[in-house]
């Protein structure tokens, strides 16, 4: 069987697949809004079976956003094939969990990071706005690549998808760019610090070493509760006190 | 500043705040990316790229995943930017890492507002969407968008007359602001290192977290 019909329609509505995201179905509109120009050219001319489909597309859903092109290209494929409607849903529900953890682990822990991490380094070694560009190509280039492939496997495997995806690259690529986000991230503190705070082993540098210490021993005492933001803004209150009472 | 320059900024503003969940989810909304287009249009890129870098560190501590609620750090770069453009960065940085600081966080909260409006959208519209009306969803995905568009040109909005209030109200003592900065720095410091041991608990990974400080340690030292 051919492709899809609209995957570049598809594609292109995938990047606003969170617009209308809410607690009740989190993602699902935004997949029902996606999914709709394939439906709508598969099942244009059958105006009940479309809205059978459209209606199950726009139900519950929530998994990471960069994968979510799997699960919408296996249930077009689920749909045109005529399994039947509540397979289709379990689907949509098994899929979730997968998705959303793999993604995840990916992206949200390991790309973005990493890219962040990379840019920040960049920074210091006087890479200017390049950095800035980098981080933005890099990521669009790799979220749509990976969009349009994973929608054609969805499509060739349909209910299969999950198995399809396990067979492929990106658990393996999962843990890499997780490794990477680890070395990048770490290498870039003492290498940010040094570009924020220059001028050698002086004062500034002891009070920074100091505050870093005295957060990160907070931190692991309040464990979730002592975010670094919130210690960050207790620090400053301390210190504009201080120097309201010694100006 | 001209009203050219706050326009473009609350255009550019808006567009990082959007990108965070709404559209397109390309890393526009990165403070990286935010502060150094803010620093360009102000003419001030190294400003841009200092705030940018500080509130990448505490980015890299934020997993954005789910229902989470997560600071919008995008509005809120920008926002620091305009405080900190043409002083002395080692002075300006604190106070206006501060402001970003607090509305990164009324943006994480006003997204969850956001998120509340869509949900009673839907619950009117639910009997056309579960039907497979294709204009209901049409809808939400538009009154979505242009929600979060709201909400984004609002925090912009409010973040940029904040700091030019800021900047023309409260004068810093040059030690304060210094000392405010650093302490700024070494928080962004302590969220990246959290965040990249969160993001790491157990595995094979974990010796990447030392092998990276290490690498970075060295990279130092050599400089």
């Amino acid at each position: 069987m051919a492709g899809l019909i609209r995957s570049r329609a598809v594609l292109w509505r995938l990047l606003g697949l969170q617009a209308s995201w809410s607690y009740e179905r989190m993602q699902g509109t935004g997949v029902g809004w996606a999914i709709e120009p394939e439906l709508r050219a598969r099942f244009g001319a059958d105006s009940a079976r479309y809205r059978e489909a459209l209606g199950r597309a726009a139900m519950f859903f929530n998994a990471n956003p960069f994968l979510a092109a799997a699960a919408i290209g296996a249930e077009a494929r689920a749909e045109v094939d005529e399994v039947p409607g509540p397979q289709v849903e379990r689907l949509r529900t098994a899929l979730c969990g997968p998705l959303g953890a793999l993604g995840d682990r990916l992206f949200w822990a390991g790309v973005v990071p990493a890219l962040g991490a990379a840019a920040i380094i960049a920074v210091t070694l006087g890479a200017g706005v390049w950095a800035a560009l980098g981080v933005v190509l890099l990521h669009n280039a790799l979220r749509l690549l990976l969009g349009r492939s994973l929608l054609g496997l969805g499509w060739a495997h349909g209910l299969r998808i999950g198995g399809a995806i396990t067979a492929t690259s990106i658990p393996r690529s999962a843990d890499r760019a997780v490794a990477a986000a680890a070395f990048l991230c770490t290498a870039a503190v003492p290498i940010a610090a040094r570009w924020l705070v220059p001028g050698g082993l002086g004062q500034e540098v002891v009070v920074v070493t100091a505050f870093m210490a005295a957060a990160l021993l907070l931190r692991a005492l309040l464990g979730p509760r002592g975010s670094a933001r919130r210690l960050t803004v207790l620090g400053a209150v301390v210190v504009l006190v201080w120097h309201w009472i010694n100006p | 500043m001209s009203w050219d320059s706050i326009l473009l900024l609350l255009l550019w503003g808006t567009m990082a705040g959007v990108d965070l969940v709404s559209l397109p989810q390309g890393l526009l909304g990165r403070p990286l990316v935010a502060g150094t287009v803010a620093g360009l249009l102000l003419g001030d890129l190294d400003v841009g790229l200092r705030m940018g870098v500080v509130f990448e560190l505490f980015a890299l501590d934020v997993l954005p995943v789910g229902a989470a609620r997560y600071p919008d750090f995008g509005p809120a770069t920008v926002a620091s930017v305009v405080w900190a453009t043409g002083l002395d960065w080692r002075v300006g940085l604190g106070p206006a890492a501060l402001l970003g600081l607090a509305l990164a966080w009324a943006g994480g909260r006003s997204m969850e507002g956001l998120r509340r409006a869509n949900g009673r959208r839907l619950r009117l519209l639910e009997p056309q969407v579960d039907g497979g009306d294709s204009r209901a969803l049409v809808r939400l995905q538009w009154a979505g968008l242009a929600g979060d568009a709201a909400r984004a040109a609002l925090l912009t909005a409010a973040g940029i007359g904040a700091a030019l209030l800021g900047r023309a109200a409260f004068t810093v003592p040059a030690s304060a602001g210094r000392s405010l900065g650093l302490v700024i720095i070494a928080g962004g410091l302590v969220a990246a290192l959290g965040g990249a041991g969160r993001r790491t608990p157990s595995g094979s990974a974990r010796i990447w977290l030392g092998l990276g400080l290490a690498a970075g340690l060295v990279a130092v030292w050599l400089a």
